[in-house]
């Protein structure tokens, strides 16, 4: 009883530790540090919240530095692990999407991704936020995180902001984008909520000029642009934001959505000429799903 | 081969096959639980409502006449296999119940018009209540033996009240009937008996005729008595011996009247006369021996026809009636005395040759008699070995005629032997002193039903509501068609999978999950447990003590008592 009650009090001062220091980038369990390595190479400067890093310059390549991840008091839904959990392994899976994205990104080109899913609650608003704070990790990366889902917007709610003035009311004329993009507490990180779309027609709004306007505004302020989008099968606004990105992102829910109605999503997304980048998987359950996920299939 | 096969099979897979029959049953257990809980709960109450059988039943003894048991072991197993057999239909016969329960009132309470006759639906009632007696009645022969037979009679039906009744009356039916069922078997027997002897009778006097016949047609052909030809044949051939003789001695005299007759003629020259030879009679034995042949025969017909009774058909008369025929014509035949002619020597002088000549031609024409009649005894010789062959060659039917003639009347013997013993039977039954009968137990009222059995009856439920159970895990793992792997999400998109993120557990989705599965579903379960055990208890109970579930439906609230009470 004695030596385990020793490797308990360990392991929880070593969490206690981990919680304390944060590594970017090299958060894997084995501490391999490509990651990191991959993104100091592609010049994207890594940084934490407040400013206070260890600068890797772009042509360094001894690229990864241990920053302090300060202790925040943001007070955000307890499904946005990325901000509450900083070092949970959660949290951690979406540092590796994060990766799997800045991988794909050419040197200083800037990105701008939909996400998506094919029915309500599947998890892409979590899952936009969650990947949004983990990619504000990034030093001197502005990221946005978009909410388009005029008809059930949730990223507000997950971050506890005000739910307006928003992307609706911009493109309705009843504000400017300065007014209705959010700075949060994680300095990269900004967010563009849903707004009150009213009674005006959501597509409509969404074929305006205005949008294409927005779009290209906001591309040109943030590094990575994250938005959130309604689901396939309720709405084809999906269809017109999709074209104003760089590529789609699809989130499946594991054990629940219908593989029919996820495969047909994705059919009718590549039939609207749009970049269907890859899915996510979201809800698996631990020591479960991954009990037939190799290491091939990640690498497909 | 077997390399193939490792690969086919390999380790993998059949942990991935565990997995996933793990995966199954951690995740569905739910799906199982609670519809095998709700479907054998409502089994178990359903199970009230099945039909009871319940099984009343009577054991009587029949004890057999001394007389029919000692038949019993020997030619009448099967006619009393088959008295059993059709006493045990005939109790069954619709006919027979419907009469047994119209004299006994039954059923009760059913329309009836004023002069006592059923209404059509109490007919109906009635009918439908013989042909479930019909259906549900047994006789079955506990014991057998050849002084008595123990017969358990058993009813099964659906009204406990109405069971004994119907039993009682039937067993009273079933012993008046295997009474009245014996004497008519035996009567009938009694009559086959009759009529094979009958037969065996015909057939016998047929054969005897047959037999008659061979014998006049061949006599002798019996191996067992003399063959009358036999003797004839010996007298021709001694009569044939004595003409021989006969026919040397005339010839002898012949040569001696020629050398007379030379004589005579050279005494004619010298004028002298030959002595005429004398005659001498003497008495002929054959003659004799024939006469007391005949009368011997004679005397043999007599005595035959009178002392044994004989007629004149009877082979034996026949034959010595036609030998007595054929001794008498030999007899008339023959001469009573011998002629000896004493040849006198020739002496000198002179003999008369006209004489001579005349003794030379009787003798010569005696000769040609004698000569023709062993012509005749040879060819009466020839006709008796012709009809003795003829005679053997019929030997062979004849002994089967006789073959048959002896089976006939062992036969017979077998009949008439039986016959005696039955006819006292019949005797005895007439008198009413025949095969008893006495009620080894009598019918009790039913406690429980026979059927269902409360244990089969509780499996079946449980096993209903477990197949159920296996269904809806079966249908909810068929109609999942979400995704569960990873790989399969590659597989079937044809995109790349970024990354797979664990479900985000909050505190308040954790607390609520621990909340449904630890508190929430138990507690379901347990009480749909609770239900299904006081379900499954009544319906036990129900089967097993019936008095006791009245009670607990009259106060339910002494279940637990009665619980107890059962547990104990």
């Amino acid at each position: 009883m004695g030596r385990i009650a020793d490797a308990i009090k360990k392991a929880d001062s070593e969490r206690r530790e981990k919680l304390r220091v944060g590594v970017i980038g090299s958060t894997r369990p084995d501490g391999d540090l490509r990651t990191g390595a991959a993104l100091s190479s592609q010049g994207i400067p890594l940084s934490s919240a407040n400013g206070s890093v260890q600068v890797i310059s772009p042509p360094s390549r001894q690229a990864m530095a241990t920053v302090t991840l300060p202790s925040l008091s943001w007070d955000v839904h307890p499904s946005v692990v990325a901000i509450h959990d900083r070092s949970g392994s959660i949290t951690e899976q979406y540092r590796a999407v994060r990766t799997w994205l800045l991988s794909r990104l050419n040197p200083g080109e800037r990105s701008c991704i939909a996400l998506t899913s094919s029915v309500p609650r599947e998890g892409k608003s979590v899952t936009t936020a969650n990947l949004a704070a983990v990619l504000a990790e990034v030093r001197h990366m502005n990221v946005l995180a978009v909410d388009c889902d005029f008809r059930q917007s949730s990223l507000a709610k997950l971050f506890k902001l005000p739910a307006g003035p928003g992307l609706a009311d911009v493109l309705a004329g009843r504000a400017n984008l300065n007014e209705a993009i959010t700075k949060t507490p994680l300095g990269n990180l900004s967010i563009l909520p849903a707004g009150n779309a009213g009674d005006l027609n959501t597509t409509e709004l969404l074929h305006s000029r205005m949008t294409s306007r927005v779009f290209d505004e906001i591309r040109e302020r943030y590094h990575f642009i994250l938005v959130d989008t309604p689901p396939v099968q309720r709405s084809s606004d999906v269809g017109v934001i999709g074209t104003l990105c760089t590529g789609v992102v699809v989130v499946v829910r594991m054990h629940e959505t219908a593989s029919h109605l996820v495969r047909q999503s994705v059919r009718w997304l590549q039939s609207n000429n749009l970049s269907v980048m890859g899915c996510v998987a979201a809800g698996c359950r631990a020591n479960v799903d991954r009990y037939a996920y190799e290491a091939e299939d990640r690498d497909e | 081969m077997h390399h193939h096969h490792f690969d086919e099979f390999s380790v993998t897979d059949i942990r991935h096959t565990l997995g996933e029959v793990w995966r199954v049953v951690r995740d569905r257990r739910w799906f199982f639980l609670l519809p095998f809980l709700g479907v054998s709960t409502v089994a178990l109450i359903a199970s009230l409502w099945v039909p009871r059988q319940w099984t009343v039943s009577t054991i009587i003894r029949r004890e057999h006449d001394p007389v029919l048991a000692s038949m019993m072991g020997r030619s009448w197993t099967e006619p009393y296999t088959e008295i059993r057999q059709r006493m045990a239909g005939e109790v069954a016969d619709p006919e027979t119940i419907e009469k047994v329960l119209a004299g006994i009132g039954l059923p009760h309470g059913v329309e009836q018009f004023s002069n006592g006759e059923l209404a059509p639906s109490g007919r109906s009632a009635r009918k439908m209540l013989v042909s479930e007696i019909a259906a549900g009645l047994a006789v079955k022969q506990i014991e057998t033996s050849p002084n008595r037979d123990v017969v358990l009679i058993r009813l099964t039906m659906s009204d406990p009240l109405v069971a004994p009744e119907a039993l009682r009356a039937l067993r009273d039916e079933y012993i008046r009937k295997a009474q009245k069922r014996t004497t008519e078997i035996l009567r009938s027997v009694e009559k086959f008996f009759q009529g094979e002897s009958n037969r065996c009778r015909e057939q016998l006097a047929d054969f005897q005729k047959k037999l008659m016949e061979f014998d006049v047609a061949y006599p002798g052909i019996n191996p067992d008595s003399t063959d009358p030809s036999k003797t004839e044949q010996s007298d021709l051939l001694v009569e044939n011996a004595q003409f021989g003789r006969q026919i040397e001695e005339l010839q002898q005299a012949e040569h001696d009247l020629e050398t007379a007759r030379l004589a005579a003629e050279a005494a004619l020259t010298s004028m002298t006369v030959a002595p005429e030879p004398e005659e001498t009679e003497e008495p002929n034995p054959e003659f004799a021996a024939l006469t007391g042949e005949v009368e011997r025969l004679q005397k043999d017909i007599v005595e035959a026809r009178t002392q044994k009774g004989m007629t004149d058909l009877h082979p034996l008369v026949q034959r010595m009636t036609a030998s007595l025929e054929s001794k008498q014509e030999l007899l008339e035949r023959t001469p009573a005395v011998i002629k000896k002619a004493v040849i006198a020597i020739a002496v000198p002088g002179p003999t008369p040759l006209q004489r001579i000549q005349n003794q030379s031609k009787e003798l010569n024409a005696k000769l040609v008699t004698i000569q023709n009649r062993v012509k005749l005894n040879h060819e009466k010789l020839a006709r008796i070995e012709r009809s003795r062959a003829a005679m053997m060659d019929q030997r062979e039917p004849y002994a089967k005629l006789k073959d048959k003639v002896t089976r006939a009347n062992e036969e017979l013997a077998t009949w008439q032997a039986n016959l005696g013993p039955l006819k006292h039977i019949l005797t005895l039954e007439d008198s009413n002193r025949g095969i008893h009968f006495a009620t080894v137990r009598d019918v009790d009222a039913a406690v429980r039903p026979s059927a269902p059995d409360p244990r089969v009856a509780l499996g079946i439920c449980l096993a209903i509501g477990g197949a159920f159970g296996a269904v809806v895990v079966l249908l909810a793992e068929l109609l999942d068609r979400s995704f569960r792997t990873a790989q399969s999400l590659t597989t079937t998109l044809g995109v790349p999978l970024i990354e797979s993120i664990d479900e985000i557990l909050t505190a308040s989705t954790r607390k609520r999950r621990i909340l449904q599965r630890l508190i929430v579903m138990p507690t379901l379960a347990m009480a749909m447990s609770f239900v299904m055990l006081v379900a499954g208890a009544m319906a036990f109970m129900s089967i097993d003590n019936p008095g006791d579930y009245d009670a607990f439906k009259k106060s339910p609230h002494r279940v637990f008592s009665l619980l107890l009470g059962s547990s104990r």
